[in-house]
């Protein structure tokens, strides 16, 4: 199923590709698999190369934030532990991929970064670093000395050379772009590292470098050369990228890896060079995630033993953090999509590059990595990943809810004025304006809804979108609103600091947003005029009391007003990229007397503190789609809105609107499958219990035996359409299901015998039989088939294999000549000590031994379960904005499952550290 | 059905307040030793210095610093408050009212030594020494009493009762401003320094009352953690809480009941604690009233309707805010067009019975523009409040600017937006005494989702031609409900710019 929806997706999305032609051929799933996984143990020779992702926000925030508070800043930290480990990772060289700082013009952030960067010289290690878009004057403009003056006054040519050493080969622009050499595993390797926007000079200059020194393999490092796609997970193209690979990439087999950051996430794209070689393109950008990065960087080893390169994402900041700052999306390394993979490649056979004998002598680089950052670290889970849902009702409901708008049951198309967009929470629904009654030189069909492109981690399966929004030169701006009536129930909400508030929305800027038409263009407003109210704000007296929209530099900003002094607070978010959704939510805590900003369920670096409630004016309106100006409508939304919640107390993150009902927590099977039952007791019906409301499936291999609703006192019962009969083991499968959403499915046995009913128990598992049958492999992984070896006696006889401490049945089976009998165990089985019995068909133990059940083989995300890997498809970006939504729904499905998988691998891992 | 938080909040900050004037009654915690005759029952302090916040007197340390006379430890020295209850007991003073004395006391230490003054003969008499005379002979030694002098603001002077002739009141003082731990104190003539001002901190805990609305005949759970609050600062969760039962009986009848108790506060000492408990069922609301017009419309009553009822304890004058939603399906806006009783139920939900009454008064037309809640704003020529001053005949605004017949501000619009929306009958627009070039006039309201139409003017078509120079004009219009008012002028001419001597709009008299 997961299979053939992500191939389905992935041919549909070459096909894209390849019309633009941007892909050489058709990936191949196996070209890009991994051999076997490596014998962990085994001495190999292999290097670390570290690439540090965007390093704006802790160069910014250093200052302010870092350094009063931690005397240091994750920069620092990340680059510190480089040079404290570059012996044990085996780190001969680092590569740093840009947008160094992230405001050009601020002396301060270059000092910060200038810091964290020669602590990489005075510890040894020579780097490469080119500039990114926030490094530059222009963005807009090709690469120049003049539009990157501040970049070179710190990382010139002649300190890059001084830094560089003997690595050091070349550079263009003064440093712009540069060439290093390093000599690693007694071979030699090439960073070659373009600037922001280079243009065919530099790709004339990298190719002399190229040809001067052929044969040496080269991971070539831009700011930003692949992008990826709205499902977070799968690459998408970057125009700049594209000519990249036409003009050095696809010509120049030296070529192997690309790195670069920028856009937001992880992700991972195989391409073929013209030589029918693999070239690998790997997105690493962690500037969302907590403290502007939470100092996770990307460790590639490259592996000449096992020919692959490993890579780990890996922060040495998390165990250095304030620990009351942590949250569940913390952990020392991580495990999510495209961030711990696997990329093969044969050094030997495309470069001739053996393993030199004296070189193989160290261990795993990237195990040792993750042990080594995680020292000092005493767990915490991961979470947070992100699952479609089932249904529109598939989020967590809370009481106080005030308003909350929805998208998904209004038509898709034109919103005019007979359009009703549902309050599902409160008696607030929302209207527009006949056209003819509004200021605005708008048309009828600029606000539209939409089924399709739609965030998929939001249950609301609609948005509405704003179009042709911008401001005039003379006369009103070109936006449009939907709005509560005057004096609607939740214009009276009195949000207070004893009460505090959350204010949920999901946001997608129009890729054609600019700064100069739409910037401060509110998504959301509360009607109201600052001044008139007694908001002590100078700067933006008629604005709105409270606004959520984009700044001028193309960051989520609200603000609103204290109710206990009536001043105005305002949060700032990182930077956000047109055309991606974001669940952004303000919650104002009473308790900590803050109001956070979190951006996908991330609290944002500017935040404010000592402030609570949200000063408001009775009667005034919600707006979705524009701020006001002394109550008129004043800089529109020019994008999208998704469902919106207001709610009148601060809510965890674990309730924001993105979580799923927890369908798994209470959901039990109480059908008893821990017994062989006579010949003539079909088993007709399967009963447990679950949360009221959501559903059960009960599949076997044929298919699907049944359905039910848990009942409104949370038990099921599920009626089969064909009776499970006859001697043997019946394997089932139970899904907890919410609408189209299935949980983790717990996998059972109903054993049919031969005799009467009986039933194991375990207080029957004595010493004696103890060790009289073998289990292979042990410890094995749930879901894995076991051979299990008899005593003697038993060849041709049906036998029955249980596993306790609860006999949970696994199977019945006919030993064989060589008194062997194989057994799959279901993959729902608990991590951990079991035992496992077999007994004869009358119910006779013939023998017990105990068991481990332990973690499985990773797998690279997105891979089918226990299949081969293969490179993220391509996808091209442009298309996203008219077929995104749809593609986001296939997606889904694989981001879902693959979420799980990954869940569950961690699991996994986190209890083999433990023990 | 929840009792309304802030209702309980507020109880509770009262309740707290007359817990803490109790505490005062509360005996202190430490018992003056048997056989004392002059003093009452000590209190126990920590004596703080204003100079050296947080940091307090402790009589008789072995690490106070080394002095006069003979190199021996200060009887007094300053110290930061401890980090630990054992920390913080040991600098505990105790302080003994000497009987028949106004504010006069016996300052001891834990261990009975009494703070004292030396001897006015003494060459170190404004020293302090530590002395083991029983407290009752300290009570009847002028050098061993301290008089607490009232110095503002909650502080306090300690005075020596013994002072010589020819010298000045002696009084306790934090020698040369040192605030080392250690540093130490002695006595110097009286005066305001800051050295010499303490806070006096009692070492007594604070509870605040518990207090909670239950059930007639149901026994309430009684709190198994109540918190102690002591001066300095320190909160304390206790949880060994054991509260003296009261008769089974007393839930069974309305009514208040109190329950007392201990509990183990910072110091492992015995703290009191008090529990108050309205015995009585939460009945059905009490009418809510809310008055209007004859002619209002359902919208504008379901806008104003009180979200929240009182409901009323049995047994009690006590009442608890509900929140209610009310049942308008009954009610249409021809059932309110005359004056009159109308009367809403709570819908079902709410989950008790309550009655909004309404009264319906004749409606009297008033000029809204002349009400609070009025913003104007022009496109130019100002805001001026003389527009609604109720004068039609005087100049109020105009729109002249430089640049002459080419640069008129051509159309220009004034408009008013409403806190609230209004309901409007009509409106006026006047120009006299002005420049007599208003050509055309078109009225527009704001309606309540924002979007600006032109006034259902009744015998009146739009834009309004001036028949004539001054403008005069004022039109009826059907009833809408507006959040803003704006009036677009056209001028006669650009010869020369318009006036306005008043804008006015006419609509029923709201409710309150």
């Amino acid at each position: 199923m997961l299979h053939s929806t992500r191939t389905r997706l992935a041919g549909a999305l070459t096909t894209v590709a390849l019309a633009a032609g941007l892909v050489a051929a058709p990936t191949v799933a196996a070209t890009a698999a991994p051999d076997a996984t490596p014998e962990p143990d085994a001495p190999r020779s292999s290097f670390t190369l570290p690439v540090l992702p965007d390093t704006q926000f802790y160069s910014r925030y250093s200052a302010s934030q870092f350094s009063p508070k931690y005397g240091t800043n994750p920069f620092e930290v990340q680059t510190d532990w480089l040079v404290q480990h570059q012996d044990d990772l085996n780190i001969p060289f680092v590569v740093h991929v840009g947008d160094v700082v992230d405001q050009n013009w601020v002396t301060g952030e270059w000092g910060a970064a200038q810091k964290a960067m020669d602590i990489l010289t005075d510890g040894g290690l020579p780097y490469s670093i080119l500039p990114g878009n926030h490094d530059t004057v222009n963005m807009s403009a090709r690469s120049s000395e003049s539009n990157s003056a501040n970049f070179l006054q710190r990382f010139n040519a002649g300190e890059m050379a001084a830094q560089g050493g003997a690595t050091y080969i070349d550079a263009f622009q003064n440093g712009l772009s540069s060439a290093y050499i390093f000599e690693a595993e007694g071979h030699e390797w090439m960073s070659l590292a373009l600037a922001w926007n280079a243009s065919a000079d530099t790709f004339d200059w990298a190719q002399a470098v190229l040809n001067a020194h052929p044969g040496i393999p080269v991971v070539l490092s831009s700011h930003a050369i692949i992008n990826i796609a709205q499902d977070q997970l799968s690459p998408a193209s970057w125009w700049w990228g594209d000519e990249l690979w036409d003009a050095l990439i696809r010509k120049n087999d030296q070529i192997i890896l690309t790195v670069n950051g920028h856009f937001h996430g992880t992700t991972m794209r195989e391409m073929t060079n013209d030589f029918g070689h693999p070239v690998y393109q790997v997105l690493t950008d962690y500037q969302m995630a907590a403290d502007g990065g939470n100092g996770y960087m990307t460790l590639f080893e490259f592996d000449l033993t096992n020919d692959r390169i490993d890579v780990e994402s890996v922060s040495p900041w998390i165990t250095r953090k304030d620990k009351a700052s942590l949250t569940s999306s913390d952990a020392p390394y991580l495990e999510g999509p495209w961030q711990s993979f696997s990329l093969d490649l044969d050094f030997e056979e495309r470069f001739g590059y053996a393993p030199v004998t004296d070189e193989v002598d160290n261990a795993d680089l990237s195990e040792r990595a993750k042990a080594v950052v995680s020292e000092g670290w005493d767990g915490g889970a991961v979470g947070g990943t992100l699952v479609a849902a089932g249904a529109a009702a598939d989020y967590p409901a809370v009481s106080g809810t005030i308003a909350h708008w929805r998208f998904g049951s209004v038509s898709e198309g034109i919103v005019d004025e007979n359009t009703v967009i549902p309050d599902v929470a409160g008696e607030s629904p929302m209207y527009r304006n006949p056209i003819e009654n509004t200021d605005s030189p708008e048309e009828l069909d600029d606000v539209t809804i939409t089924h399709t492109n739609v965030p998929f981690y939001s249950a609301d399966a609609g948005a509405v979108c704003f179009d042709d929004v911008h401001r005039n030169d003379d006369g009103p701006d070109s936006l449009s609103f939907i709005t509560t009536e005057y004096g609607a129930p939740a214009t009276f909400a009195d949000f207070t600091a004893d009460t505090g508030y959350t204010v949920e929305t999901f946001l997608q800027l129009d890729q054609n947003w600019s700064e100069s038409l739409n910037r401060w263009g509110a998504a959301l407003a509360r009607g109201g005029s600052r001044e008139w109210m007694g908001i002590r704000d100078n700067a933006d007296p008629g604005a709105s009391p409270m606004w959520l929209g984009i700044s001028n530099l193309r960051e989520y900003q609200y603000s609103a007003a204290s109710t206990t002094n009536a001043a105005s607070y305002t949060l700032w978010s990182g930077e956000i990229m047109q055309g991606a959704w974001h669940h952004v939510a303000i919650v104002n805590d009473p308790a900590a007397d803050t109001a956070i900003m979190y951006v996908d369920g991330v609290p944002v670096l500017r935040n404010a503190s000592s402030v609570g409630g949200m000063m408001a004016a009775d009667f005034m309106p919600w707006i979705i789609g524009t701020s006001t100006w002394e109550t008129e409508p004043d800089h529109g939304w020019y994008g999208c809105v998704g469902e919106t919640r207001i709610v009148d107390h601060a809510l965890t993150t674990s309730q924001f609107l993105y979580n799923r009902v927890d369908i798994t927590d209470s959901f039990a099977v109480t059908t008893d499958f821990g017994a062989v039952y006579a010949p003539d007791q079909p088993l007709t019906q399967i009963t447990g219990t679950g949360l009221a409301g959501a559903g059960v499936r009960v599949s076997d291999a044929g298919g699907t035996l049944g359905t039910a609703e848990v009942g409104a006192d949370g038990s099921w019962t599920v009626t089969l359409s064909t009776p499970v009969d006859g001697p043997g083991a019946h394997p089932l499968t139970i899904t907890p299901t919410f609408g189209s959403r299935d949980a983790a499915a717990q996998q059972v046995v109903y054993l049919v015998g031969v005799t009467d009913q009986w039933r194991p128990s375990d207080t029957e598992l004595t010493a004696n039989l103890e060790n009289a049958i073998t289990v292979t492999p042990n410890p094995f992984a749930p879901g894995e088939t076991v051979t299990i070896t008899m005593p003697s006696g038993h060849e041709g006889d049906a036998v029955y294999v249980f596993a306790f401490s609860e006999p949970t049945a696994l199977g019945s089976a006919t030993v064989s000549g060589s008194a062997r009998i194989t057994m799959a165990t279901p993959s729902s089985l608990p991590l951990g000590a079991h035992r496992i019995a077999v007994y004869a068909a009358d119910g006779t133990l013939l023998g017990w031994q105990s068991v481990t059940v332990a973690t499985a083989t990773p797998t690279n995300p997105g891979d089918p379960v226990g299949g081969s890997s293969q490179g993220g498809s391509s996808s091209q970006d442009g298309d996203l904005a008219t077929t995104g939504g749809a593609i986001g729904m296939s997606i889904l499905i694989a981001a879902g499952a693959a979420a799980l998988i990954g869940a569950g691998l961690w699991l996994a891992r986190r209890r083999r550290t433990v023990s | 059905m929840t009792v309304d938080r802030r209702v309980r909040r507020s109880a509770a900050a009262a309740v707290a307040a007359l817990a803490l004037g109790c505490a005062l009654l509360v005996p202190s915690v430490a018992t003056a030793e048997d056989g004392n005759q002059l003093v009452g029952p000590a209190e126990s302090l920590l004596i703080e210095n204003v100079h050296a916040a947080g940091k307090v007197l402790v009589i008789g340390s072995e690490q106070a610093q080394l002095t006069d006379p003979n190199s021996t430890p200060a009887a007094a020295a300053i110290f930061e408050i401890g980090e630990t209850a054992p920390a913080i007991a040991a600098q505990e003073v105790r302080a003994y009212p000497v009987l028949g004395k106004e504010d006069v006391y016996v300052f001891t230490n834990v261990d009975g030594e009494v703070l004292a003054r030396r001897s006015d003969s003494d060459e170190f008499w404004r020293y302090l020494q530590v002395t083991s005379q029983p407290v009752d002979e300290a009570a009847a030694d002028p050098l061993a009493q301290w008089q607490v002098v009232d110095a503002g603001a909650g502080q306090v002077s300690l005075h020596n009762l013994a002072r010589a002739d020819g010298r000045a009141t002696a009084a306790l003082d934090m020698y040369n401003w040192k605030t080392d731990d250690g540093s130490e104190i002695q006595t110097y003539d009286a005066g305001t320094a800051a050295v010499q001002k303490w806070v006096l901190r009692s070492l007594t805990a604070t509870v605040d009352t518990h207090t909670d609305r239950v059930d007639t005949g149901a026994a309430p759970s009684l709190p198994t953690r109540m918190v102690a609050t002591y001066s300095w600062g320190t909160v304390f969760p206790m949880t060994l809480v054991a509260w003296d039962e009261p008769d089974p009986a007393v839930w069974q009848s309305e009514g208040t009941v109190i329950v007392t108790g201990t509990g183990v506060g910072y110091f492992d000492e015995e703290v009191p604690v008090r529990a108050e408990y309205l015995v009585g069922n939460v009945g059905d609301a009490r009418d809510a009233a809310m008055s209007s017009y004859a002619g209002v419309s359902v919208q504008e009553l379901r806008m104003h309707a009180p979200t929240t009822v009182e409901r009323v304890i049995a047994g009690s004058e006590t009442t608890v805010t509900a929140p209610v939603s009310w049942d308008w399906s009954t009610i249409t806006d021809a059932g309110l067009d005359v004056a009159g009783e109308v009367v809403v139920p709570a819908t079902a939900s709410t989950g008790f019975a309550a009655r909004l009454v309404i009264t319906l008064t004749e409606p009297a037309s008033v000029n809204i523009l002349r009400g609070g809640g009025i913003h104007i704003t022009s496109v130019y020529g100002g805001a001026p409040a003389a527009l609604t001053d109720g004068n039609r005949d005087v100049n109020a605004w105009g729109d002249w600017r430089s640049g002459g017949a080419a640069n008129r501000v051509e159309p220009n619009q004034v408009s008013f937006f409403f806190d609230q929306p209004h309901r409007l009958t009509g409106a006026g627009v006047f120009d006299k005494g002005g420049k007599d070039n208003i050509g055309t006039v078109t009225v527009q309201y704001r309606d309540i989702i924002g979007g600006w139409v032109e006034m259902p003017a009744t015998d009146l078509t739009w834009p309004h031609t001036n028949p004539n120079g001054a403008l005069d004009f004022s039109f009826d219009s059907e009833p809408v409900l507006a959040t803003g008012l704006r009036v677009i002028l056209h001028h006669k001419s650009a010869d020369t710019w318009k006036t306005l001597s008043e804008i006015e709009a006419y609509g029923p008299t709201l409710a309150d």
